[in-house]
Order: C-alpha cells, then sequence, then structure tokens
C-alpha cells in the first residue's frame, strides 16, 4: 500500500514536472515573439499561465509612467473616484442583502457570485463592525491629510505601529508630506481606541 | 479596493415596451440597468461592479433606426471593487502547488503568488499535506490568511473558461507582509 502511495505521488510529481516544463516552454515561446529572452519564474500547471505571463510582460512594457498605488501614481479615474473601506462596503452590501431576503425566500438566487464574495470578504475582513465605529474610524482618518486610497488602506489593514502604517502606505512619507512619525502614532491610536469599544 | 463612482450608460428596450404615452417605467429602466451590470460583471478600466447606490438621472429616449429599440442614456453612482497594483490587501490561500500558491481575494479567483515573490518560504511537502514554511515557521498553507501586495494586475475579457476577469500576480517582498492572524471566524465558502 505504502509502495503504490509513494509511486502515485512520483507519477504525479512527474506529470506536474511535464506540464510545468511545457508551460514554461510556452512562456519562453510568448516572450521571445515580442521581447528578448529574459530568465523567467516558472509557473504552476495551470489554464491561467500564459495571462500570468502576461501580467509579467505588460509590467517590463510599462516603464516609467506605470500605475503603483504604494506611490499614488494612480489614474485621474482612481483619483475621482471615492475609494471605500471594507467595513462600509460591508454595511452597504449586508443592507442590500437584507433587502433581498426580505424579497425573495432564497436571496442568495438574486445576487452574482462577484456580490456573494464580495459579501464575504468584506463581512470577514471589516475591522470595524459598528456604523457608528466605521464613521469615527473615517473621521479620524480624515483629520491627517491623506489621500482616498490611503485612508482606506490603513482603514482597512489597521496598523499596530507607525512602522507597519508607513511600510503599508509608503506614500504617506513621500512628497514632502506634512505627515510625521507623532502624527501617525496619534491617529493609530486614536483608531485602536475605536477598536476597543466596537 | 473598493470605490464608488459615477457611471453613464444605455439602457435599451424595445419600442414596443413602451406604454400608451411613450413612456417606460423607472423601475423598469432601473431593472434593466441591473441585469446589464450582473451580465458586464466587470471592466478593465472600473473593475468589478458590485452594487447601484443611487440613479443620478435618466435622460430622453433615442430611437436608434437600425434596430428600432429605444435607447435612454443613465447617470448613476456604482461600487466597484478594482485591484491596483501597490495595494495592499488581505486573500486566502486555496490552492498549493510546488512554485506557488493561489488566493481568494474580494470577488477576485486568480490571484497568484510565486514562491519566487515569498521571500525565505520554502515549500515542504509531508505525505498528503503541502504548506510554504519559513525559518520562523510561519505558515502558507490551505485556509490561511495572506497580506500581501498587488505586483502587477491583467484584465481579460475571456480566458479558456474565464470571462472578464482580473489576474493579479501578488508578492510578499516588502515588510509586514505574509501570513497573519485575525480575530472572528476562518470559514469561508469555497
Amino acid at each position: 500500500m505504502c509502495g503504490l502511495h509513494t509511486l502515485c505521488e512520483c507519477i504525479e510529481d512527474l506529470l506536474e514536472l511535464v506540464v510545468v516544463h511545457l508551460s514554461f516552454l510556452y512562456y519562453l515561446y510568448r516572450l521571445v515573439s515580442t521581447h528578448p529572452t529574459r530568465s523567467l519564474p516558472l509557473h504552476p500547471p495551470n489554464q491561467t499561465v500564459s495571462v500570468l505571463a502576461d501580467c509579467f510582460r505588460e509590467l517590463r512594457m510599462s516603464g516609467e509612467e506605470e500605475e503603483n498605488a504604494a506611490e499614488l501614481k494612480i489614474g485621474d479615474e482612481f483619483l475621482k473616484a471615492k475609494c471605500l473601506m471594507n467595513c462600509e462596503v460591508a454595511l452597504i452590501l449586508e443592507h442590500k442583502y437584507e433587502q433581498l431576503q426580505q424579497m425573495a425566500d432564497d436571496p442568495m438566487n438574486q445576487v452574482s457570485q462577484v456580490f456573494e464574495k464580495s459579501l464575504q470578504y468584506v463581512k470577514r475582513f471589516s475591522r470595524y463592525k459598528n456604523p457608528d465605529a466605521v464613521r469615527q474610524a473615517r473621521e479620524i482618518l480624515s483629520r491627517y491629510q491623506l489621500a482616498e486610497f490611503e485612508l482606506c488602506v490603513l482603514g482597512n489593514l489597521c496598523p499596530d505601529t507607525v512602522e507597519e502604517a508607513i511600510a503599508m502606505v509608503p506614500s504617506m512619507k513621500s512628497r514632502g508630506r506634512a505627515l510625521d512619525e507623532e502624527a501617525i502614532e496619534k491617529m493609530l491610536n486614536d483608531l485602536s481606541m475605536i477598536k476597543k469599544f466596537d | 479596493m473598493f470605490r464608488e463612482l459615477e457611471l453613464r450608460g444605455r439602457v435599451g428596450f424595445p419600442i414596443n415596451s413602451l406604454d400608451g404615452n411613450g413612456l417606460v417605467a423607472h423601475s423598469s429602466v432601473v431593472t434593466s440597468l441591473l441585469k446589464e451590470l450582473l451580465l458586464v460583471k466587470s471592466t478593465k478600466d472600473h473593475g468589478y461592479f458590485l452594487a447601484i447606490t443611487k440613479l443620478k438621472s435618466i435622460g430622453n429616449g433615442e430611437i436608434e433606426e437600425e434596430s428600432s429599440d429605444i435607447f435612454f442614456p443613465v447617470a448613476f453612482f456604482c461600487r466597484t471593487f478594482l485591484p491596483v497594483k501597490g495595494d495592499v490587501m488581505l486573500g486566502v490561500v486555496h490552492k498549493i502547488y510546488k512554485r506557488g500558491v493561489f488566493l481568494r481575494c474580494g470577488p477576485m479567483k486568480f490571484v497568484y503568488l510565486s514562491a519566487t515573490k515569498m521571500p525565505n518560504f520554502h515549500y515542504i511537502r509531508r505525505k498528503t499535506q503541502e504548506v510554504f514554511m519559513n525559518d520562523d515557521l510561519l505558515r502558507i498553507e490551505n485556509g490561511v490568511v495572506i497580506r500581501f501586495v498587488v505586483f502587477a494586475v491583467s484584465w481579460r475579457k475571456k480566458h479558456w473558461d474565464a470571462e472578464r476577469e482580473f489576474f493579479v500576480l501578488a508578492s510578499l517582498e516588502g515588510d509586514c507582509l505574509g501570513p497573519v492572524s485575525l480575530p472572528g471566524s476562518d470559514e469561508l465558502d469555497s
């Protein structure tokens, strides 16, 4: 029995190796057809290999104007849109789900998979559950001259220390901002107080 | 990142669906718009469409000669989810391979974290269990929540059986990234 199990494992590894090798060759072919060859990471045996390869290619093709939220280099559309924290989205989507519950016996039949997965995600990863706490969190973060994007990342991840906050939102310390470490620490302390009473 | 933005679109109705006064019910326009967004699911610039929050305006109908349908321009506010490079997010591991793991994050199904982007983590296989572990014995295995940074994003209208989906590359290169433990239930529907 052990021998059979080991044999199956070996065959599985061999198959995975063959598929990965073929996938790697296909990825190389796609890359050589448009760009000089470079060393590339291997990918798992999966249909998404060619798309993941495209991600790398697009990254190389983009250059200096490349979008990067860590440096607040995000498109105008993004800057115009209001960003939302997970806890804010949770309140809205839950409310919508409750409306559907009142209208239909099985509300899950009425919603798309995108809605369902998003609702599960924001319910699980909301740092604040109470609507007042959510409002207070946004109010506190709004006092510190943060961009909408930065405000939401901090509200979603709730870093414990100043170093953690700067690691997650590096743009806070760039561009000659007036946000010093003392201000960041005060902001984090105020946010942690909300969590305690949420 | 979740966002709320104002969008403009067009909603069409067959001419014979108009009432005696040549009008269409407000609720019909909203329903049609919701169905349209459900079908569209996501776009490269706006992300996944989650919900319409407010209908701002419905313009005057315009008849399209080719199809004889009447189209109404609509302005509305909508909640969307758009992955963007540099964003730090949370995801849950749902598939492990020797050279990387796949995460689920919000409505996204294809978030790939390559082993080359997991500094100091090594692949370990014990009988049927597969896990990535580092020297501090932190584990990346099925069901674990990972804090990652978005390394690259690609949107595809159609790829194999995936339609209108975002494909994201994740990275743990940076401070405060990796497996995290959060209070609350770890259950997540598959």
